[in-house]
């Protein structure tokens, strides 16, 4: 049998390529070599990638602030290349309000980032109310690495319809095989996505969860700089599925997602 | 983009769990895979010696990729005290007859420490043959840890032994630099090596001869490290000594007659 070269597999100049969750900067737990504004340009012009939406990594869960101020300025030094995520911390939440106003009316933001572990900050406190209502109000995307349950998820996404909700990691993470009741929500609810941005990778997942949860509910991320951008870039890129399967888990279904206020 | 000779240093062969990822069931469930990844050559080991019988899951391989081109057996150890496997001089005998080109030990899946009391025979005679051992912790993800001391320990050791640590991850830079410049028999598969500029500086403090090309498969991705060692900002010599001269290089120095 005759195969692809891999460099033509591996080719992604067929592809418009948007990295939906991202990072900046450095993190406390490893080393992290580069991770600044410069080498993310300089990783994505080498792999392929148009455009990235970070969240440095100082917001998650320290310093929201002073996140969302670098996100602005890098938004600024390269128009185009970046989406910024408006991060909100839960363990201060009387900013919550005040600093996503300043996010989406001042700095150029498209759409929140949660993340509810770093910030010691369970999905059962109430302090996450306003923020959907937030969202909803204005029609945004919220990424969250835990919506606490896929039910708790299904009920949000019926109680917010204008809010599209993505599971973070989820869609990566997959070991390819166990049930998954997140799948089912994204492919029942069309408000709910998952991405499949992860570190452990399994063979043969990202084809199952085209079959489960649906091409047009996936979407691409790479968590860089905290992972290997071009390794998250060829779980898809040599993926057994089609080529307009892979374009909207690239970038499609995520400009789709917020579409609202980038459109 | 010039097309790499991909030497994969570690695929599981024989019927798995299939818990995580996919099963290799037969040789030619791998040889279509290795083609549509344009892997031409790879180390591999036994699925059933791994997750249940050493002694027959390594015979077993042997009988599998009898005759196979590019396909290169790692036999799964353990210590030989129990009669499980052989001793260090058995071993010796038998990795010189079926021309294994590495040893591959999971300490904690199969529960034991590599301390001398356990394993000190079993690493002098791999120190003897210069053979190649692959260190296998079972990390799935970054956050587990490797146990750095112990490995500092074995490569200080047995500094004949070429140690291959398998899935480093993300995090390791930390431990793994000082110990790559302390300890010139480590060496390490890039299969979950998914750090940013990872590649990149490891070549810059180390060189690229530190580094082995390798998938994990069938339980992890293989597009992953393909694509990473593609993208790498590294020159194409580096990135051939990544994708298997490095391997094929330690396979070449293992001493038979001993």
């Amino acid at each position: 049998m005759m195969y692809k070269p891999i460099s033509e597999l591996l080719d992604t100049s067929k592809y418009r390529i948007v990295d939906s969750h991202a990072h900046h900067g450095l993190y406390h737990k490893f080393d992290i070599q580069g991770g600044f504004e410069e080498d993310l340009i300089s990783q994505m012009d080498r792999v392929g990638v148009d455009a990235m939406a970070i969240s440095p990594m100082v917001g998650l869960g320290l310093d929201s602030r002073l996140a969302n101020d670098i996100t602005a300025e890098v938004l600024k030094k390269y128009p185009g290349r970046f989406y910024g995520m408006a991060l909100a911390t839960g363990n201060r939440p009387k900013e919550i309000l005040s600093e996503l106003t300043r996010c989406f009316d001042t700095l150029g933001m498209s759409f929140i980032k949660l993340h509810p572990d770093e910030s010691n900050c369970p999905m059962t406190q109430k302090c996450y109310d306003q923020i959907y209502d937030f969202a909803a109000e204005r029609s945004l995307a919220i990424l969250n690495h835990d919506w606490q349950s896929p039910k708790r998820l299904e009920e949000l996404a019926g109680k917010y319809p204008q809010v599209r909700f993505i599971q973070a990691h989820s869609g990566g993470n997959w070991d390819g095989h166990r049930e998954d009741d997140y799948f089912c929500v994204a492919r029942e609810c069309e408000n709910v996505f998952v991405d499949i941005c992860a570190s452990p990778i399994f063979y043969g997942a990202l084809e199952a969860l085209v079959e489960t949860a649906g091409a047009d509910n996936i979407i691409f991320g790479s968590d860089a700089p905290f992972l290997n951008l071009a390794f998250g870039v060829g779980k898809v890129l040599m993926a057994d599925i089609s080529c307009e399967d892979k374009q909207k888990i690239f970038a499609d279904n995520f400009l789709g997602v917020i579409a609202p206020h980038n459109g | 983009m010039v097309e790499l000779r991909l030497f994969d240093s570690g695929i599981m062969l024989g019927r798995a769990k299939m818990d995580k990822g996919g099963s290799f069931d037969t040789v030619k469930d791998l040889r279509e895979v290795m083609g549509r990844c344009g892997i031409e050559r790879a180390l591999v080991y036994s699925a059933l010696a791994k997750d249940s019988w050493p002694a027959k899951g390594n015979q077993a391989l042997l009988e599998m990729i009898e005759g196979e081109e590019g396909l290169y057996p790692a036999w799964v150890g353990l210590p030989g005290h129990t009669g499980e496997f052989p001793d260090g001089e058995t071993l010796k005998k038998q990795a010189k007859a079926n021309r294994i080109c590495a040893l591959r030990l999971f300490p904690y899946h199969h529960t034991y420490p590599t301390s001398d009391f356990c394993c000190g025979e079993l690493f002098h005679a791999m120190n003897e043959m210069h053979m190649p051992v692959f260190l296998d912790y079972g990390v799935e993800h970054w956050s587990e840890p490797m146990p750095w001391d112990e490995i500092y320990r074995l490569c200080r050791t047995w500094p004949d032994i070429p140690f291959v640590l398998v899935r480093v991850g993300c995090g390791s830079n930390r431990p793994l630099f000082p110990l790559l410049d302390q300890c010139p028999n480590l060496h390490f598969e890039i299969s979950y090596f998914d750090a940013n500029r990872g590649l990149e500086s490891v070549t810059k403090r180390f060189g690229a001869g530190r580094m082995l090309f390798g998938t994990g498969m069938p339980i992890y991705n293989p597009a992953c490290p393909i694509a990473m060692l593609y993208y790498a900002d590294l020159s194409d010599q580096d990135k051939e000594k990544i994708a298997g001269e490095n391997l094929q290089k330690l396979i070449g120095g293992i001493c038979y007659d001993v």
